[in-house]
Parts: C-alpha cells; sequence; structure tokens
C-alpha cells in the first residue's frame, strides 16, 4: 500500500500507453521494426522509477520534455531517411501536396473551430448549430489522415476514400452555410471573406485529395505523410 | 571487442554528446539500453539522461558507423534477459573515443590557456 491515489502499475500502463500511441507510432517503420520492443521497455522501467522517486506529479514533470526530446528524435529519423534515398526515389511532389493538404487542413480546423464551433459554444440555444456539424466533420476527416498515418495500417486505407468523399458533401454544406451566413450579424464583408476561405480550403482538399488517391498508395502514401508531418 | 583495423577518418569523427557517453560506458563489458541510460546518467551526475529516441538513435549510428556491435557475450544465465540485446564497444569505436577525448583534452588545455575557468 503506497498510500498515492493513483497506483503505480496504472500510471507507468498509462503512460506506456501515451508514449506507444503517440510516439513510438510516429517512429519510421524501419527504425520501429528494430527497437520498438526495446524503447518501450526502456520507457516502462524509467517511468516507474519516476514513479518510486516522486510519484504520479513527478511522472507527469517527466513525461513533457521526454515526449518534445522524442519528437526531435522521430524528425532526425525521418530526415536519416531522407538523406539515404536517392533522389530519384524520392517523391517529393507528393510530399509537397501531403504537406499542403496537412496545411490545409489544419487552417481550415482552426478556422472553423473559431468562426463556427466556439460561438455554438458561447450561444448554444440561440446561435447557428449549422457551423457545428461542419467544424466537427472537418476535425474528424483531418484526424482520419493522422490516424492512418500513425496505425500504418492497410486495413485504414478506406478512411482516405471516406475523407475525399466526406470533403465534397462538406464542401456543399458550407456552400449552404456560409450562404446563410451571409445574412447574420457580423456583416456582409466577413462573412463573404470567410465564407470564401472556406471554400478554397475545401477546394483545395478535394483536389489534394483527389490526387492523392490516384497517385500515391499504401505505404508510399503513409510513409511520405509522416515525412511531410516531421519536417522530413 | 570486434578486430576492425581501420583508422578513424577525420570527417567521421563528430560524436554527439550521447554518442559520446555511450562510448565512453562501454568498455567496461557489453550493455543493454537500459544499463547504457543508467550508466550515463551515473556518469554525468544526472546531467545527460537520454530518452529511449535519443538513446537508440545513437546506438543506430554507431552500430551503422561500425564503432560498436551487438555482443553475443552475454551475462549469465540468471541475471539475463533474453529480450534485451547487449551493445559492446569495437576497436574503431575505441579509437573514435580516444580520438574525441584527445580533442576534447586539448580544448580544455585552451580554454585553461586562456583563462576561461578565471585561472591566473
Amino acid at each position: 500500500m503506497t498510500g498515492r491515489l493513483i497506483s503505480k502499475s496504472a500510471v507507468v500502463r498509462l503512460a506506456s500507453l501515451a508514449y506507444r500511441a503517440m510516439v513510438l507510432a510516429l517512429y519510421p517503420a524501419v527504425f520501429r521494426a528494430e527497437y520498438e520492443q526495446e524503447m518501450l521497455d526502456m520507457f516502462r522501467e524509467r517511468c516507474s522509477e519516476i514513479y518510486g522517486s516522486g510519484g504520479t506529479a513527478q511522472v507527469g514533470r517527466w513525461l513533457l520534455p521526454t515526449f518534445a526530446e522524442e519528437f526531435r528524435n522521430i524528425y532526425k529519423e525521418y530526415r536519416d531517411i531522407m538523406a539515404e534515398t536517392p533522389k530519384s526515389n524520392r517523391n517529393t511532389r507528393g510530399a509537397m501536396s501531403l504537406g499542403i493538404v496537412f496545411l490545409i487542413g489544419t487552417w481550415g480546423t482552426i478556422f472553423f473551430l473559431a468562426n463556427e464551433v466556439l460561438p455554438l459554444l458561447s450561444d448554444w440555444m440561440h446561435g447557428s448549430e449549422a457551423g457545428f456539424l461542419p467544424g466537427l466533420l472537418l476535425v474528424l476527416i483531418n484526424a482520419s489522415f493522422v490516424v492512418r498515418a500513425v496505425t500504418r495500417s492497410k486495413r485504414f486505407e478506406y478512411v482516405a476514400g471516406m475523407a475525399a468523399i466526406s470533403n465534397i458533401f462538406l464542401f456543399a454544406g458550407l456552400i449552404a452555410i456560409h450562404t446563410g451566413a451571409l445574412n447574420l450579424s457580423r456583416g456582409f464583408e466577413f462573412n463573404l471573406f470567410s465564407g470564401g476561405m472556406a471554400l478554397l480550403m475545401q477546394g483545395g482538399l478535394i483536389w489534394m485529395h483527389g490526387r492523392l488517391m490516384w497517385h500515391m498508395r499504401g505505404e508510399d502514401l503513409i510513409h511520405t505523410n509522416l515525412l511531410v508531418q516531421t519536417g522530413g | 571487442m570486434s578486430n576492425e583495423t581501420e583508422t578513424v577518418p577525420q570527417d567521421e569523427m563528430h560524436l554527439t554528446t550521447s554518442m559520446f557517453y555511450i562510448l565512453l560506458a562501454l568498455p567496461d563489458g557489453p550493455k543493454h539500453g537500459y544499463a547504457i541510460m543508467k550508466e550515463m546518467e551515473e556518469m554525468t551526475e544526472g546531467q545527460i539522461v537520454p530518452g529511449p529516441g535519443t538513446l537508440y538513435g545513437s546506438i543506430k549510428r554507431l552500430l551503422k558507423a561500425r564503432m560498436i556491435v551487438e555482443s553475443e557475450d552475454r551475462p549469465i544465465r540468471a541475471l539475463d534477459d533474453e529480450r534485451r540485446r547487449y551493445y559492446a564497444i569495437t576497436d574503431y569505436g575505441l579509437r573514435a573515443l580516444a580520438t574525441e577525448v584527445g580533442r576534447l583534452e586539448k580544448a580544455v588545455r585552451l580554454a585553461r590557456a586562456k583563462a576561461v575557468f578565471g585561472e591566473t
């Protein structure tokens, strides 16, 4: 009996789960195949040790810099892969396309959270519910790319297709929402600008998704996807 | 330790801090990753404690540079963990380490000569 609120095994298990899902999964497949188990074992042992010296709070304080350090290492591993890959084998255009997709996706998501979801939360009963669904969809759609990239499983191939199709529906929905929004009290110029930008973003997403679906498949897509995410 | 006889090329001598301490942890015998990390913590009085990614990233680079190898020598069965891999320094790794230590010694001498440590 340690007298602590959360047991050591629960803390270590939770931290290890987070480490595996959020950090280890992002390493290149070749690196994971070689060192994943040893890294996980080492993380568990260290975590257990840290818990012993200062409990849950100490583990929390240790996790942040550890994760930050790991993300730098993930970048280095992809950089190594890029350096070792002959230029002729690099899919630079594909990588750039994916980079733009993520940029647009992130921008679009933040844009909608700020523009549609947040005002809705503060004025739930009186606001326009119309903005909530597309905002949520956009978040989920773009998160699905990350899920597929992280899991690297071919079972998740269908997600890209779903994302592309969903974006078409979302695109149509956004036209309706932003046409309607022109009548709201924020002012014509603001809504014209926000609507135009959102449509542009979504148009770009659809184009990119389509392009990626046609030109890249499976591991190539996921690999390049991760390269872009980590700046490789 | 392996019997490689190459010299340490000047342009391959750059060792990161982690790589340096990993090499420094190994001359007294093969160790697994966690033991290397603990040794580094002890050697640097807690100042350098690499995370798993830093440690295994450096191990990967040292293996590639043939400065360390996976060791067949394992501890006695009672102390052995079969899942773990043990790493040993090669002769080439030892030479690289010695070269780096020499470079650092030279830097320290230079720093002393310039009274960096406040000496007269």
